[in-house]
């Protein structure tokens, strides 16, 4: 399922004095099956965006093609319902979200909303539970007695129990420590290989980018002023730099490592490469 | 002169539960930056709270310049001690930047241009004079806990702890609140407590304090703490970047002299190696 923006733009609080502008003309392709990676400051537009991609949010102008479905202005508001199935989003913080008596209830809220039976809802909360990696002693827990990144990971569940295309996460692993973060990243992977969904990640750290992103978008003030590989990106380490938007760490190392004097044909961009790069400098003889 | 001394610290929430923290003991040196580093559900925020006197410990004691923490010194100890918190967003009450750093000086019946002129110094001191009549919602959340220090620094405590202050920032925010703190501890010479998972920052303090299952497993200098890489995995933590690059080079057969935390000292390293070659 891919999505597609043409000419998008959104403005807040239309039609009165205090009108501003959230998106600035703004086409891209999300392809069917992919990770991407959208980049920015806060207050880029970022969140706006991803808004529009499950209709939360209609385009002032332009239109946002959603799999068949082309959302306009003019779209009415009514089976939207669908969609919101197959685009899941995992705002930020989303553990703040979370209301049910039981981890089980809460992750089987969505699908009994979309029509599930209550057994239904509750089996399907079953197995979402396990897929995101929590024990299934947690089912008939208080979500309110779990830790802040196993709340998340219920948060994701929840999301998940509606079986999306897409999943689209806002900055998911913010706030969690260094062993739930990397837990966390591996999950989407997971989900991305095995399971052939969409990831849609909305994100400050460079290293997660050059690590998952296959495709990267950055926004600025509402326009998108760049998008690529993430070695295109970061292959024009100046332009990231001027932007504010800093370099993966192994990238930044390396181009330290060149004003030594080493010799860096390629940046690398994750710590592996890197560590290749060195280990050749240092090795082989100079000819 | 010892800023915080912990002898023998135990504390559990109830009678029924387990211990949260046992035994634990150590010193903080006026002056000096120390990280306390563990993984969600180490004891790092119950220790924390141990410290103000939000808890009181079931055995041991807590001594804060000199007095020890009971019922009757609490209030004169929490005057000592500043906390910025993790969530941004949870710690205004002010209506405008200016109100909410003036609102604790308030509180302690400071002069009138007292406080005026401490409100200003502490907004420049974090570089946000030029949001002092803004409202705090609209700001970011780097801008945002700068504002909650600056609430702090007004009251010119001895000691300032940062609970988990940068974990929800982006990398920029982080940076800033960081350098701002650093500077504050080279002037002043104000003690600082970090609790944090962020073994980056870490790096910056003079001395780290390693907690697991409630237990102190090491003390020592970040160079010291993070050439222990066993220990590091087992409390649940991922080194630094620079170190783990150290580590994963000498795998790939770089032999090395020592740990590095910063990206030159590593760099110039390598470069004497290659000069040898």
């Amino acid at each position: 399922m891919a999505i597609t923006f043409k000419n998008v733009d959104y403005f807040y609080n239309m039609g009165t004095p205090m009108a501003t502008a959230g998106l600035k003309d703004i086409s891209l392709t999300i392809p069917d099956n992919s990770y991407t990676a959208i980049i920015g400051h806060t207050g880029s537009g970022k969140s706006t965006l991803l808004q529009h991609l499950n209709a939360l949010l209609k385009p002032s102008s332009g239109e946002v093609q959603i799999d068949s479905r082309v959302i306009t202005a003019e779209t009415n508001n009514k089976n939207l319902k669908s969609l919101r199935k197959k685009v899941g989003i995992v705002f930020q913080f989303a553990e703040h979200q979370l209301f049910e008596e039981t981890v089980g209830k809460d992750i089987a809220f969505g699908p009994m909303n979309f029509g599930a039976s209550q057994a239904e809802a509750l089996e399907i909360a079953r197995e979402m539970l396990t897929t995101v990696g929590l024990d299934e002693k947690y089912f008939d827990v208080s979500p309110f007695d779990l830790s802040g990144g196993q709340m998340r990971r219920v948060a994701i569940a929840g999301v998940l129990a509606l079986k999306p295309d897409i999943l689209v996460l806002d900055e998911p692993t913010a706030g969690l420590d260094p062993k739930s973060r990397q837990a966390m990243m591996d999950l989407f992977l997971e989900l991305h290989e095995k399971r052939g969904l969409s990831i849609i990640l909305v994100t400050h750290q460079m290293d997660d980018v050059a690590d998952f992103a296959e495709h990267v978008f950055i926004l600025e003030q509402g326009q998108l002023i760049k998008s690529g590989t993430p070695q295109e990106i970061f292959n024009d380490y100046q332009f990231m730099l001027d932007h504010g938007l800093g370099l993966p760490k192994a990238t930044q190392f390396a181009l330290q490592m060149r004003q030594q004097g080493f010799k860096v044909p390629t940046l690398p961009l994750k710590e592996s490469e890197l560590v290749d790069l060195i280990t050749k400098q240092l090795t082989e003889t100079e000819q | 002169m010892k800023s915080i001394e912990v002898k023998q610290l135990s504390y559990r929430y109830s009678a029924e539960t387990e211990l949260v923290l046992q035994d634990v003991t150590f010193s903080v040196d006026a002056g000096q930056w120390i990280a306390i580093v563990g993984h969600n559900g180490s004891g790092k925020s119950t220790l924390t709270k141990n410290l103000n006197g939000l808890l009181a410990p079931t055995s041991g004691e807590v001594v804060i310049n000199g007095t020890t923490l009971t019922e009757d010194s609490v209030w004169d100890i929490r005057k000592q001690i500043g906390i910025v918190f993790q969530n941004p967003d949870n710690q205004f009450v002010g209506a405008t930047v200016e109100d909410d750093v003036a609102f604790g000086l308030e509180n302690r019946q400071i002069p009138h241009d007292e406080m005026h002129r401490r409100v200003k110094k502490a907004l420049s001191d974090v570089g946000m004079a030029d949001f002092a009549t803004r409202e705090p919602a609209h700001l970011s959340g780097g801008q945002k806990q700068r504002v909650a220090l600056a609430g702090i620094i007004a009251m010119q405590p001895a000691i300032i702890i940062l609970d988990e202050a940068t974990s929800m920032l982006d990398p920029k925010g982080r940076s800033d609140v960081l350098n701002i703190v650093q500077e504050l501890q080279d002037r002043l010479h104000v003690t600082v407590l970090s609790v944090t998972h962020d073994l980056e920052e870490a790096a910056l303090a003079d001395q780290i304090l390693v907690l697991d299952g409630g237990r102190l497993q090491a003390t020592g200098t970040p160079k010291e703490i993070f050439s222990q890489v066993a220990l590091i995995q087992r409390a649940g933590l991922t080194l630094p970047f620079v170190p783990q690059l150290s580590e994963d080079l000498k795998d790939s057969g770089i032999t090395l002299p020592e740990t590095y935390l910063s990206e030159e000292e590593l760099i110039s390293a390598l470069w004497q190696l290659h000069l040898k070659m």
